[in-house]
């Protein structure tokens, strides 16, 4: 993704001297992956939604501390986090990660058959299922890591943790998750 | 299973999850951490608008009005109308009736469909119309002396009208059936409603020209094209 940093870090600069334009579209750059990686702490849209808000409120408040050579995204994270924590501990929910309906449209030579489609779409129930039914630690480090395609330094931002905890909470988790998968059949 | 072709698998998993739609809340952030708000369009805040609209009335107030608390507290007694005065007349007059949901019906329909007290003038009547708004409905006397009695209802707390006021159309205060009221006149001004939400439709815009303007029941009265403001007022005390 070139281009991508360069744009990021001129918004940044530019909301640090407090362009409320630029900070809006640094925003909508990162409400996604904010709002998703609130919901996977918090487990409701709603919450989700507030924890993704304030996170930003508190980013924007907290921007001269932030060294613009560094990328934005895991520094976010973090805050997503922290904001998260408390919210979760009270609402005592945790995220429920559904399948997306199938596209029964496909067409063509190359199109997969209503079988197969079926079949994968079986495999990715059971997976989710079985993701929903690990320990919290073990379906964060999953989701974040695999769902939501972080990096490992992001993953280390987002569940506040080093680095190396990540890989190794990561190794544990997946290692669970297939001898879940296994039992399952 | 290879470790890795597991791992392909939970990445391919991701692309399937179904998420929560990703709420808009940028703007919100925005307006939160933005100090001083320039770039806000007034009617994205409700608030804001009916504030805008206050002040516009006060200046307004002040223009056109001797500048006296007395006068002023009388343009604030109407609390469905928002008048807007502006240095250009925003567009050109579609037409002299009003546009929305029309209905000619006889009087007993009007009064039995309204949905509020409609008073009928004691002058002859040409035809009378039922239309739907989005704040409510509104009921019109078309007289056969070519002057138009409106009457529009909404909730209690609800601005229905809004008057776009543009230069050489002069402002004063009245006093309608014992109530307080406006008598707008001179060079023609614009009609304007305000939606479900409390926003000013500007697409709705109609041209008026003088009016005399009150509330009754929270029911704003206008009476329309009248020659004089006595005429109008006469027009007025004939209502029943």
């Amino acid at each position: 993704m070139e281009g991508r940093p360069l744009q990021e870090g001129e918004l940044v600069e530019r909301a640090r001297a407090g362009d409320g334009r630029a900070y809006e579209d640094l925003v909508r750059l990162h409400s996604e992956i904010a709002f998703r990686s609130a919901y996977l702490a918090v487990g409701s849209a709603a919450d989700a939604e507030e924890v993704a808000q304030e996170a930003f409120i508190k980013a924007y408040r907290a921007l001269p501390t932030f060294r613009p050579d560094l990328p934005f995204r895991p520094w976010l994270l973090r805050i997503v986090a922290n904001e998260a924590s408390n919210r979760r501990r009270s609402a005592g929910r945790r995220a429920h990660l559904e399948s997306r309906a199938v596209n029964a449209a496909i067409t063509g030579d190359t199109a997969p058959s209503p079988e197969s489609v079926v079949e994968a779409e079986e495999e990715r129930r059971a997976l989710l299922f079985a993701i929903n039914e690990l320990g919290e630690e073990d379906q964060m480090v999953i989701a974040h890591r695999f769902v939501l395609e972080l990096s490992v330094a992001e993953c280390a931002a987002a569940l506040g943790c080093a680095e190396g905890t990540v890989k190794s909470r990561l190794s544990r988790a997946v290692g669970r998750l297939r001898l879940r998968m296994k039992a399952d059949g | 299973m290879a470790e890795d072709q597991f791992e392909s698998r939970l990445r391919a998993l991701g692309r399937n999850v179904e998420w929560p739609p990703t709420p808009d809340f940028a703007i919100a952030v925005r307006e939160r951490v933005s100090p001083a708000r320039p770039e806000i369009p007034w009617w994205r805040r409700r608030e804001l608008a009916f504030a805008l609209a206050a002040a516009m009335l006060l200046a307004m107030a002040l223009v056109a009005l001797p500048p006296t608390r007395q006068a002023i507290a009388g343009w604030l007694g109407l609390t469905h109308v928002t008048l807007k005065r502006v240095p250009v007349l925003p567009s050109p007059a579609p037409s002299s009736s009003s546009s929305g949901d029309r209905k000619r019906v006889d009087l007993a329909e009007a009064r039995s469909r309204a949905g509020f007290t409609v008073l009928a003038p004691s002058a002859s009547v040409r035809a009378v119309y039922l239309l739907a708004r989005p704040s409510g409905s509104e009921v019109e006397f078309e007289l056969t002396d070519g002057m138009l009695v409106t009457e529009s209802a909404g909730s209690f707390d609800q601005r229905i009208l809004g008057k776009v006021i543009g230069p050489g159309t002069d402002v004063s205060t009245s006093q309608v059936r014992g109530r307080p009221g406006a008598w707008i006149h001179g060079s023609p001004h614009e009609v304007a409603y305000f939606d479900r939400g409390g926003n000013f439709r500007v697409e709705t815009l109609r041209v008026a020209g003088n009016v005399l303007i009150w509330e009754e029941g929270g029911t704003v009265m206008r009476v329309e094209g009248a020659s004089s403001e006595a005429a109008a007022l006469t027009l007025a005390a004939g209502l029943h």
